[in-house]
């Protein structure tokens, strides 16, 4: 089993190397001139050239990687261009107020659509079933921003009971910061709500119909019991590794629900830089969000074999 | 298509002549004392109240350094803790600030600034004249990069020179006769002599509120400065600036009371909030407008009766109405826009499309020609291409759409022979004509190199006397619309939204943000 941890977080980190050297390169290619960018289409051409000189981007490439290379290592991420700040508090403190979103989204999305799973395969068919299968299709089908919008129409301007902003004031407690975060987690929530339910439950029709139930419901078990105990773990596993790949796309992709309930995020800091050709920032991003994604499926597959004693044999087989 | 009922230009004969009687003659500030006080912030009768915080909503911050910012929400940060020599009313009428008097020499080739005495900096350190010329000397010197040493090219670091410890001379390299106007460019907040370039770090001005924060991308938190120069003034206790990748989410704060102010605002956009009673959308005329360029340096455009052809295929008034609900003045293909002093009345040009074919059959263009049209993805430019393409048509024209990312398109925008740009307002003509179709400016997108309009410009630029700049503005005028390097179908106002209890604040023509006199109703 840590033979087992060690060689996915090896994994990993070159991982992540490879990402971060690649998003080095391509954002090269990105149409856009960072001089250009900061100063304006009307600053003169002289000034645009001094400016470029002051941050480098008029050395050679290679000599620009391997500076860069050389400063991650060794916890100098470099300057943002566009920003005039250091990449890694910045990249940091983005990281952390995404991250926070994410958990929270999936906290409250993961069991509300296994539980919903759950009552919907107990009948399938029923109109419990149809009911929450339809809802579920039509709230997947929904793009974020008009859900989003709906959500900041009703329960920010017409009912006034949520911030419109999802970004707490400085020095909020706890549970303000919850109360601000509501919004972007039930927008979020509704939007992943469809995908976890499905896979759910169609695991859970399967679990069903499997031999072991029918076992366990012959010898006389409660419908509870059975439920609970071999129908449920059996069911969530897919669910979790799904979650895991997942996440990273929730910390990393959020680039439409950060602006819109302006939470700003590691989404819209990467997206920005990417705007501005701001190629220190993005590379940042680029190194945390990798990680990230990275990290969440390590998560999930330690998450499933908990729950699945066959993984875990597996992964020990493997390491 | 038909023309809308009102003429275009009564429009700018009306707001020409409320102007002259406003400004008594701009640009002769000669030994200008403060003819007139801003408006007061009671316009209603209210007096204004002290205290309470007023939250900004502001598009998006690069940096904030002064010397080198140039994005709309770092320019709205930097000019709450800094100031500049004086200061744009909405008339184009200067309200003195660090300076209280200026003055042409030699004909408007030197100005002498009286600098205000009993300043002081954030830090408690006097501002003095040797402050304001090392701030005009960093922003012209070649080593720094700044914007602002492409809008005054006429200023070099050794013409700026203190004379006593609140007096300055700016000696140029060639005569101005508005240069009061250059000194309010927006990188020209007077910072102290040892300013070190880390303004996120150490926000040091003369400003009515002192900036405690400052995070990128997010936003500026600001205090009143208690020991304000203007006595009395601000009257806010706080301000908070919160920065905004794009325009919805700063509607949705203004209607959910998370904002008084949306620092500018797009017609486009401001849709949702004409109707809400919550709100008021404040607007002013302004010298911004998109100037559709063509290079005459190629074909088919090296052709003037081509270019002339285009302008004709265009109904001005029905893309005023269309595109900004009304809210733009008709242009005449020239950049002198209504609002400025020394705009003439030169007959306006409508649309005529069997006179545009005419002119492309004559240039040899019988059956029209096709030609790709760029422009960015940016307030309603992709929308104008679209009322473009099909007005072009009807001449003969195939316009092929090349709709360009922002950053994309300013990648390539003086190259492409036929493209659509926004032109922010200037205060002062000489600068859009200069930066724009001067034929040595890096601007010259249409690539119109005209003896004879340089010249023109020459003495318009160098005239400190109205009533004769008026007169050169009349041939400038004349030339460009007969010469058409690009299509100016119209100027457009700005706006700016407000909720109902916010007093004393009001649009910008240059989209700048004084809260000096801004205060909350109760």
């Amino acid at each position: 089993m840590l033979r087992f941890l060690a060689r996915r977080l090896a994994l990993l980190l070159l991982t992540t190397a490879v990402a971060a050297t690649l998003v080095f390169f391509a954002v090269q290619v990105l149409p856009g001139d960072i001089g250009r960018t900061v100063l304006g289409p009307f600053a003169g051409q002289e000034a645009v050239a001094a400016l470029n000189r002051q941050l480098g981007t008029d050395r050679p490439l290679p000599l620009r990687y391997l500076s860069w290379i050389a400063g991650v290592a060794t916890g100098d991420w470099g300057r943002s261009f566009a920003f005039e700040v250091p990449v890694l508090p910045l990249v940091w403190e983005r990281l952390q107020r995404s991250l926070i979103l994410a958990v929270a989204a999936l906290a409250t999305v993961l069991p509300l659509a296994v539980l919903a799973a759950l009552a919907a395969g107990r009948r399938a068919g029923g109109w419990l079933d149809r009911g929450l299968g339809l809802g579920a299709l039509a709230l997947g089908a929904t793009p974020e921003f008009v859900t989003g919008v709906v959500l900041l129409l009703v329960f920010a301007v017409w009912l006034d009971w949520l911030p419109v902003q999802a970004l707490a004031p400085e020095g909020a407690g706890a549970l303000e910061r919850l109360r601000h975060l509501a919004l972007p987690v039930l927008c979020l929530s509704l939007l992943l709500f469809s995908y976890f339910f499905r896979m759910t439950r169609a695991n859970v029709l399967k679990a069903l119909g499997s031999d072991y139930v029918r076992t366990a419901v012959l010898k006389g078990l409660a419908e509870r019991t059975v439920l609970w105990r071999h129908v449920l773990p059996n069911a969530v596993v897919p669910t979790i590794a799904v979650a895991g790949g997942q996440f990273g796309w929730l910390v990393g992709g959020l680039v439409v629900v950060e602006t819109l309930f302006r939470y700003p995020g590691i989404g819209s800091l990467a997206h920005g830089a990417a705007l501005n050709k701001d190629v220190p920032l993005l590379a940042g991003c680029a190194l945390a969000i990798t990680a990230v994604f990275a990290l969440g499926n390590i998560a999930a597959d330690l998450a499933a074999a908990l729950l699945d004693p066959r993984l875990r044999e597996a992964a020990s087989d493997a390491g | 298509m038909t023309d809308f009922p009102v003429s275009p230009k009564l429009i700018s004969r009306l707001s020409r002549r409320r102007l002259l009687q406003a400004a008594g003659g701009l640009g002769i500030a000669v030994g200008a004392l403060p003819l007139f006080r801003p408006l007061p912030a009671h316009a209603q009768g209210e007096a204004p109240r002290r205290g309470g915080t007023l939250r900004v909503a502001a598009p998006p911050a690069t940096t904030i350094d002064p010397v080198k910012l140039d994005s709309g929400g770092g320019i709205a940060v930097v000019q709450q803790p800094g100031e500049y020599l004086v200061w744009p009313m909405p008339d184009l009428s200067l309200r003195p600030m660090l300076a209280t008097e200026w003055r042409p020499e030699d004909d408007g080739r030197s100005w002498v600034f009286a600098i205000r005495r009993d300043v002081r900096f954030h830090d408690g350190r006097e501002m003095t004249a040797k402050d304001v010329v090392a701030t005009f000397r960093r922003l012209v010197d070649p080593k720094n990069a700044s914007p602002a040493a492409a809008q005054i090219p006429f200023l070099k670091p050794e013409g700026i020179t203190a004379i006593d410890s609140h007096t300055v001379r700016f000696e140029l390299e060639r005569p101005i006769g508005s240069f009061p106007h250059y000194t309010h460019t927006y990188n020209a907040v007077i910072l102290p002599e040892d300013y070190d370039g880390d303004f996120a770090r150490k926000p040091i001005g003369t400003g009515p509120f002192k900036m405690t924060a400052y995070r990128p991308q997010e936003g500026a938190s600001f205090v009143r400065n208690e020991d304000y120069w203007d006595r009395g003034r601000p009257h806010l206790d706080a301000v908070e600036i919160a920065l905004y990748e794009t325009q919805q989410p700063q509607i949705l704060a203004l209607q959910g009371g998370q904002a008084h102010v949306i620092h500018k605002i797009s017609y486009i956009e401001a849709q949702a909030l004409f109707q809400d009673a919550k709100v008021k959308i404040l607007d002013t005329e302004t010298s911004e407008h998109r100037q559709l360029c063509m290079r005459v340096d190629r074909k088919p455009f090296d052709d003037k009766r081509v270019r002339q052809a285009v302008a004709l295929c265009f109904n001005r008034p029905a893309m005023v109405q269309g595109l900004l609900g009304g809210l733009a003045s008709v242009g005449n293909d020239h950049a002198v826009a209504p609002i400025y002093p020394e705009s003439s009345d030169i007959g306006q040009r409508v649309v005529d499309i069997a006179k545009a074919k005419a002119l492309l059959a004559e240039a040899g263009y019988p059956k029209g020609f096709e030609i790709d049209l760029h422009t960015a993805q940016y307030l309603e430019l992709p929308q104008y291409a679209v009322l473009a393409q099909q007005m072009l048509a009807a001449a003969g024209i195939k316009a092929n759409l090349k709709v360009e990312p922002l950053n994309a398109y300013y990648d390539h925008w003086t190259e492409v022979s036929f493209g659509l740009t926004d032109w922010a307002a200037r205060p002062v003509a000489s600068q859009i004509l200069g930066s724009a179709f001067r034929s040595t400016s890096e601007w010259n997108a249409a690539h119109w190199k005209n003896a004879q309009f340089d010249a023109l410009l020459d003495r318009f630029e160098a005239e400190p006397s109205l009533e004769k700049r008026q007169a050169i503005s009349r041939e400038i005028e004349t030339l460009m619309h007969d010469d058409v390097p690009a299509v100016i179908a119209y100027f457009t106002k700005s706006l700016r939204a407000v909720r109902q209890d916010v007093r004393g604040v009001g649009a910008s023509m240059v989209s700048y943000l004084d809260l000096r006199d801004a205060w909350l109703a109760a």
